[in-house]
């Protein structure tokens, strides 16, 4: 920590002696990582000794990690110790309880975004745990779903009501040693969303959490842990938006998913972070892990995604399939423009007896970006009868842009059945001619072509979402032809 | 702790590999400037990376630790088999002009030079001798030693293999039989052949390369092939690995393609203990065209690797490839096809297929076709499948009285049989087909087909 300065030193010196009391409206940590900003953190969030522990272990084992380069994308390097890792709107003493209590500003912000927060709550039955940067600052629907005794709060607050369930899941699908980015998230993440659905619960509402990301400079380390005991279903929604920034900014999240014996987990995903401008300038590193572990017999975990936005994304959610017959299904949707890089894909990793899983990926490349699909299908010897289908597909749009696809195939078991299948095309012109000719504008056109391209994955998300896609479809792909 | 001396113990084992080939380096008799030239960039670049190890992205699935702890002798003078046994393992039917090499080096008592129709063959080693400029020859100029370690360790022993050219304009009737046989020589010994193969304008030939094992040797045979097509040229070139189960394959094929030139790959892997196959071709010019079409039997505790990279560099130009395995015992077969685009290719199609039969609990399949496209007009697609025979294929063959593995060998056969057919040279496939008949349990039925057939 030699880039420190000590006024840095004096300045966390002095948080330990006096407690955290500030009147900036941003609360941000400086700049900078070492141990003592990771006690900070844990401190601020008065977590529990088996937290800490865990987040030092994983900072020590972070500095013995190198950055992973494999992966088809080129950025400049990252300064790790330029990143403030901490960051939340108002210090947690005086958090508001309820939608009424959050600062005017914060929903103007919402209005802004064009999410009308407490409407869309209201008409589309939707509990919304919204995430301003890293804290937690406002949940509804709480009573209905404690009703069901479903658990829906920010991570802060599980790690003080249910510690014993923190305690008992966190880690155990991605461990602290997973991944770089991971490995680090397990080290700093400040907040994220919670959800435990009890023995034989149908969540009786879909769940949805907006991320933002706020202030300049801030590195977003959500951390995401869904638990699904015995016989349960929960639909959850994870949408993302950033308002416009000009420096980069590290989005290293981490998403669990624990799916007990007949549950279901379906994880659905918008993601339109500021990809920064037509040169490449700005837009978020979007470097995620996420996992879902098919833990019992029979169970099921679904990813949705949709990814639009982002200078790089990065991520490929994946399912343990542990439990017999239990199944896991991807449907991706991923388009890129201008100078977008996108490596994305999933794994799927047949453990259990008769377990199935389905891929189907679409990724759309215009102007100068680059997309690549890259997967891995592996069957273990025990996944007798397991069956796999894959399917992705590309559609190039500007001849400047690239569409790349790496599926691994792993099978060690004679009874298994995989195929992969995948194609690289570009928009007809003879389905452009007839569009037009039929007086559908040019843009009009590529559009309906496009979401036609997708229908199969826009199919699996759940209805507001579907609509709320194919709109950001058209604006990311604005300007990709003519 | 345990893990720390892994680590330690991996490095020496690697470390001890790359001195016995460098002592065997050192010991290699000099030759002219060129020459000499060629195999210090080879010796460089081979030691500069090292063997490859299961870190690097192209050997993922393929360990050298067991070749690592073999020190390789560079092949000495063998005792040749007589030319009644070398008749009784080469193809027949051939009508071609039959060279073989022992242990790699050229046999001329077993070779046949004169009857070339026309075309030119000449030893390796006569060859570089004649050419005092490396400039002056093209050899190296195809496979490159910087991407592929046993190219530069093949073109580091660069000594024997042969050169030909063929007339330009004409097509060759008679094709180039090419026989290596790896025969045993007290210790394991390394074989580094290369075969360039000069396809001037306009001009067609057909290659048949033939690995053949005797005895119970442990050999390394690390072949480079490299053909330059030039504008309008044809080549269907034919490799069959028939080395024994303990000998090491590696082998490189390498291609560049100038234009409306053609170029068709028959690779068929039987035998080996680790055999391993790159293949790189080059489109460089419109209307360059590419077929690869595979095969591999993969049984006991052997391992075979097939790498294919096509590079698609010009507009207009066309790749296709079938590649397909059965894989049975404790085999394990891997597969990486990659197909590249490069920008403003466009109007070109590239397709790709990789099929594979895993009939055995113990056996791993590990396939990965891969596509990187930089250029938006392009028609492309792969697929890969592992799985089993087709349940309601063999319940129509049973529901018919066909005894149960009888009717699991005919699906086998006819798995194979699709991509057999995509051999168009008679004799070759002939070969292939009775190799397959001859593994079966009973190839009774099997044998009538293919004699109704003719």
């Amino acid at each position: 920590m030699s880039t420190r300065s000590p006024d840095v030193e004096d300045f966390i010196g002095k948080k330990y002696q006096h407690g955290f009391v500030t009147d900036i409206d941003a609360d941000t940590v400086p700049p900078g990582l070492d141990e003592s900003v990771i006690r900070l953190i844990s401190r601020k969030k008065k977590e529990p000794g088996f937290l800490l522990e865990w987040r030092l272990r994983a900072f020590e084992h972070w500095q013995t990690m190198q950055e992973p380069r494999w992966a088809h994308v080129h950025h400049d390097p990252i300064d790790y110790q330029a990143i403030s890792y901490f960051s939340a709107p108002k210090s947690k003493e005086d958090a508001p309880k309820s939608l009424d209590e959050v600062d005017p500003k914060l929903l103007e912000t919402y209005e802004k975004l064009g999410i009308p927060l407490h409407e869309r709550a209201i008409l589309a039955g939707v509990a919304v745990d919204a995430v301003f940067d890293s804290v937690s600052v406002a949940t509804t629907f709480k009573e209905k779903l404690a009703e069901a005794g479903v658990v829906f709060c920010s991570f802060s607050e599980a790690v003080q009501n249910h510690p014993e369930l923190i305690e008992a899941y966190l880690g155990s699908v991605v461990p602290y040693t997973d991944n770089f980015f991971a490995t680090l998230n397990s080290a700093v993440f400040t907040d994220g969303s919670f959800v435990y659905v009890p023995k034989g619960v149908r969540c009786p509402m879909e769940l949805s959490t907006y991320f933002r990301i706020n202030a300049a400079n801030t590195g977003q380390f959500e951390r995401t842990l869904i638990v699904a005991d015995e016989g349960s279903h929960v639909s959850y929604l994870e949408g993302c938006t950033a308002p416009m920034r000009d420096e980069n900014q590290l989005h290293a999240a981490v998403v669990e998913l624990v799916a007990m014996e007949d549950a279901e987990i379906k994880y659905s995903t918008v993601q339109n972070w500021y990809p920064g401008d037509e040169n490449g300038v700005g837009g978020i590193y979007n470097f995620v892990t996420k996992r879902g572990d098919c833990r019992g017999d029979r169970s099921k975990i679904s990813w949705t995604q949709v990814e639009t936005g982002s200078a790089i994304t990065w991520k490929y959610p994946s399912c343990i399939l542990r439990g017999a017959e239990s199944i896991g299904e991807f449907y991706s949707v991923a388009v890129t423009n201008n100078l977008q890089q996108a490596d994305t894909g999933t794994k799927m990793i047949h453990i259990g007896r008769n377990t199935r899983s389905t891929i189907v990926s679409k990724g759309i490349s215009a102007g100068r970006a680059q997309s690549a699909y890259r997967g891995l299908v592996k069957v273990l010897p025990g996944a007798h009868g397991a069956r796999n289908h894959t399917q992705c597909d590309s559609l190039l749009m500007g001849d400047r842009c690239g569409a790349h696809t790496f599926p691994y195939v792993e099978v060690k078991n004679p009874s298994a059945k995989v195929e992969h299948e995948a194609t690289t095309s570009k928009i007809g012109e003879d389905q452009l001619f007839y569009c037009l000719q039929r007086g559908i504008s040019e843009e009009d056109a590529v559009n309906m072509i496009v979401n036609g391209f997708c229908k199969d994955v826009f199919r699996e998300l759940p209805m507001e979402f579907a609509v709320e896609a194919q709109n950001l479809l058209s604006v990311s792909l604005e300007g990709a032809v003519g | 702790m345990s893990s720390a001396i892994q680590k330690s113990k991996r490095p020496g084992r690697r470390e001890a590999a790359l001195d016995a080939f460098s002592a065997a380096w050192s010991d290699l008799g000099a030759g002219n400037d060129a020459a000499t030239a060629l195999r210090r960039a080879g010796f460089e670049a081979f030691t500069g990376t090292g063997l490859p190890t299961t870190r690097d992205e192209a050997w993922k699935y393929t360990s050298l630790r067991k070749l690592a702890r073999h020190a390789f002798r560079p092949a000495g003078p063998a005792e040749a088999p007589s030319p009644k046994q070398v008749a009784a393992v080469s193809v027949d039917g051939l009508d071609a002009a039959c060279i073989v090499f022992l242990n790699g080096r050229l046999e001329p008592g077993l070779s046949d030079l004169t009857n070339m129709d026309g075309i030119i063959a000449r030893p390796m080693a006569s060859y570089l001798d004649d050419h005092e400029s490396s400039d002056a020859h093209p050899i190296g100029t195809v496979a490159a030693i910087g991407q592929h370690p046993f190219v530069a360790l093949n073109q580091a022993f660069l000594r024997d293999g042969i050169v030909i050219r063929t007339v330009p304009g004409r097509a060759h009737d008679r094709s180039v039989y090419l026989l290596f046989l790896s025969v045993p020589g007290g210790e394991p010994v390394a074989a580094h052949p290369r075969v360039f193969v000069d396809a001037t304008d306009g001009s067609q030939l057909t290659v048949v390369e033939h690995y053949v094992g005797f005895g119970n040797t442990a050999n390394l045979t690390n072949a480079v092939t490299e053909i330059s097509l030039g504008p309008a040229a044809r080549v269907d070139h034919y490799r069959l690995q028939e080395e024994t189960a303990n000998t090491f394959h590696i082998g490189g094929l390498h291609a560049k393609l100038l234009r409306d030139a053609q170029l068709a790959t028959h690779n068929v892997h039987l035998g080996g203990t680790l055999a391993r196959l790159d293949i790189g071709i080059h489109l460089l010019d419109s209307g360059a065209e590419t077929v690869m079409n595979g095969l591999y039997c993969v049984d006991g505790r052997r391992h075979v690797d097939n790498q294919t990279r096509v590079d698609h560099f010009a507009p207009h130009t066309l790749s296709n490839e079938v590649y397909r395995g059965i894989v049975g015992d404790h085999g394990r077969a891997v597969f990486n096809g990659k197909a590249i685009v490069h920008p403003d290719a466009q109007k070109i199609e590239a397709h790709q297929s990789n099929d594979n039969l895993l009939l055995s609990p113990e056996a791993e399949i590990d396939t990965k076709p891969e596509l990187e496209i930089y250029a938006d007009d392009v028609k492309c697609s792969h697929g890969a499948t592992v799985g089993q025979l087709d349940a309601d294929a063999l319940f129509y063959l049973l529901s018919r009285g066909i005894a149960p593995d009888i009717a699991h060998d005919l699906l086998t056969f006819a798995f194979a049989e699709i991509v057999a057919k995509r051999m168009p040279l008679a004799a070759f496939r002939r070969r292939l087909e009775r190799h397959l008949a001859g593994v079966l349990a009973d190839d009774r039925l099997i044998q009538e087909n293919l004699g109704a057939e003719r």
